[in-house]
């Protein structure tokens, strides 16, 4: 047991709860009928630091920090071309669903994506449908994260799997459902600042290791030429490398419920446009130093570390002394844990608020409703630990389809809904079954047609079927339009 | 559009006219983020192996110019986007009235 590691985890594990702790002392004085707006959207108070931090961290998760590295560290820099396509991601995201999202959502009273699309698109498979669709792919998201995350840190720190497991779940879903938003976008902004220092650290360190960014490319020429070309010397098309970074890693993000509910919880306008400046200078530093130190890693460890996942954790065990070491191995599991409590949350106001109090009807008194959220998302992480602890045969399967699935549901939906008038109902329903089922097929049978990623199939054939079936059906309804663009009458 | 606005006699709440001009500015300056990063990164390394690259403060030139260049410039243009044309306007709806009744109520 190396406890150089293990102890610096602890503590920042606590620091964690304590913040749980203080979400939910907000929460124990907010008056009751406040209870749901304060339980998921810190009642739309967040100001443009934390918006920036806890927007970037939801996004960035082990994918960015340990999964893509990893790809970077066998194949090289033609990662971080494909993944440089996530920094202006957060940017687009609050750009483009913006103030007139925040407005509808303050006007319904919604802290849930299937909740305003429901209101701009009346139809059970658009609210609950979209919200079970939503819980069935983030719950198996969740999960790989956490196994992945668990994995890595039984190599590093030498604590059994099912441990560290428990010690990560265990927090995360405590200061979720005691604390709700608040705790988790405060939770985010700690895990942010970690992130921050563990990159900035790690740059640091593995550029002194060759004792220069020109010697380290030299070190990389010289282990594999091709690891510094930008599409590992023509293996991926450029069609490829497009679509895999700007469609997949850039539009699909509107279409990521734990990122777009952000957009409906900060405080003002300005708080806005300073978190669209200043979370793209997050997804820069965090992108392109992980990306760097994925191929750069070659420099530290040589090129034959067998399971490319362990590449990371283990050139910061490398480069760093111990105890400095068990700090910046945190940055990992804080960009997991950041990235799981936001899906977790938003899988809770799902369930809760979409299915059984908006589709099923179900009438709740404002603290029976309290009791229903904590403990729904008690429940829901005691289901996603048991299925990291024995992982379900169809995971792995589920998990490869969840973002693009996610992505072809609601990203035409959203943004056509929010923009286009003449979008329907029905358009919207063929676009949410179009969506998933083209990104199925395709991933399934014929990956990457032509070169192109499967999600920007998926995503042109939900638009298709959302225009082709409105324009050929009766144009929404007058409540509707003057909901999503009306002024009321002085 | 402005046809079912006009049938159905809605007339736009002002803010949600500049918020979609907002949203086009936004999708407009990630394409052309993308654009200006593939193209850049592409017509440095097309037809040259990694020993003929160029490199500027050690990195590869593409990685420098298509991505570093590119991405903080992003970075200012975004800023100087939000300072020219990007608004604040209040977020409240505009009617009580029109505000729906709490969740549980």
């Amino acid at each position: 047991m190396r406890w150089n590691i293990v102890v610096p985890f602890v503590i920042y594990i606590v620091a964690n709860l304590l913040v749980g702790v203080y979400g939910q002392r907000v929460l124990a004085r907010t008056a009751k009928e406040r209870f749901v707006g304060e339980y998921y959207g810190a009642g739309r108070d967040l100001g443009a630091i934390i918006l920036a931090f806890t927007l970037t961290t939801s996004l960035v998760s082990a994918g960015t920090f340990i999964g893509t590295p990893a790809l970077g560290y066998s194949e090289g820099f033609v990662w971080l071309v494909i993944v440089s396509a996530q920094i202006p991601a957060a940017f687009l995201v609050l750009g483009m669903l913006g103030k007139k999202f925040a407005i509808i959502a303050r006007k319904l009273d919604a802290y849930t994506v299937p909740k305003v699309l429901v209101a701009r698109f009346p139809h059970p498979l658009v609210g609950a449908g979209s919200a079970v669709l939503m819980v069935v792919f983030l719950a198996s998201y969740m999960s790989a994260q956490f196994i992945g995350g668990s994995r890595i840190f039984e190599t590093m720190s030498g604590v059994p799997y099912h441990v560290g497991l428990m010690m990560m779940v265990f927090t995360t879903v405590i200061y979720t459902a005691i604390g709700g938003y608040r705790a988790v976008v405060l939770t985010d902004t700690l895990q942010g600042a970690v992130m921050l220092f563990g990159v900035i650290a790690l740059f640091l360190a593995i550029i002194s290791h060759s004792a220069g960014i020109a010697p380290l490319m030299d070190r990389l020429v010289a282990i594999n030429p091709k690891l510094i070309t930008p599409d590992f010397d023509q293996h991926y098309s450029w069609a490829t490398i497009t679509t895999m970074g700007w469609v997949l890693l850039g539009i699909a993000l509107l279409g990521l419920p734990h990122g777009v509910v952000r957009a409906m919880t900060f405080k003002n306008s300005r708080a806005m446009h300073g978190a669209m400046v200043l979370s793209t200078g997050l997804m820069f530093l965090f992108t392109f130093i992980m990306l760097f130190s994925g191929t750069a890693a070659n420099t530290v460890l040589g090129p034959g570390v067998s399971v490319p996942d362990t590449v990371i954790p283990r050139t910061i065990v490398a480069l760093f002394p111990p105890v400095i070491a068990g700090v910046v191995l945190a940055a990992p599991f804080a960009a997991i844990m950041s990235t799981v409590s936001s899906m977790l949350l938003v899988c809770v106001s799902g369930l809760v608020s979409d299915v059984y109090v908006d589709a099923l009807g179900k009438q709740l008194s404002f603290s029976g409703r309290a009791t229903l959220d904590r403990v729904m998302t008690f429940v829901l992480g005691l289901i996603v630990f048991v299925m990291a602890l024995v992982p379900p045969p169809f995971l792995q399967g589920i998990v490869f389809y969840a973002i693009g699935g996610l992505a072809s549901c609601f990203v035409v939906p959203l943004v056509f809904g929010l923009y286009w008038p003449r979008a329907n109902t029905s358009g919207a329903v063929a676009a949410i079954a179009a969506g998933p089922a083209t990104y199925f097929v395709v991933a399934t049978f014929f990956p990457k047609p032509l070169g192109v990623h499967d999600v920007a199939w998926s995503i042109a054939a939900a638009a298709v079927a959302m225009v082709g079936v409105s324009l050929v059906t009766k144009r929404p309804s007058h409540e509707v339009i003057r909901r999503f663009w009306g002024k009321v009458a002085d | 559009m402005a046809n079912l606005l006009k049938d159905y006699q809605v007339e736009e709440d002002s803010r949600y006219a500049w918020c979609f001009t907002e949203a086009k500015i936004a999708l407009f300056l990630f394409v052309v983020c993308g654009a200006v990063s593939l193209t850049v990164t592409y017509a440095m390394t097309a037809g040259r192996q990694p020993r003929e690259y160029d490199f500027v403060f050690g990195l590869p030139a593409y990685l420098f110019w298509g991505i570093v260049v590119t991405d903080l410039g992003f970075v200012v243009a975004t800023a100087l986007a939000l300072r020219l044309w990007y608004r604040d306007m209040p977020l409240d709806p505009a009617d009580p009235a029109d505000h729906a009744p709490p969740e549980d109520a």
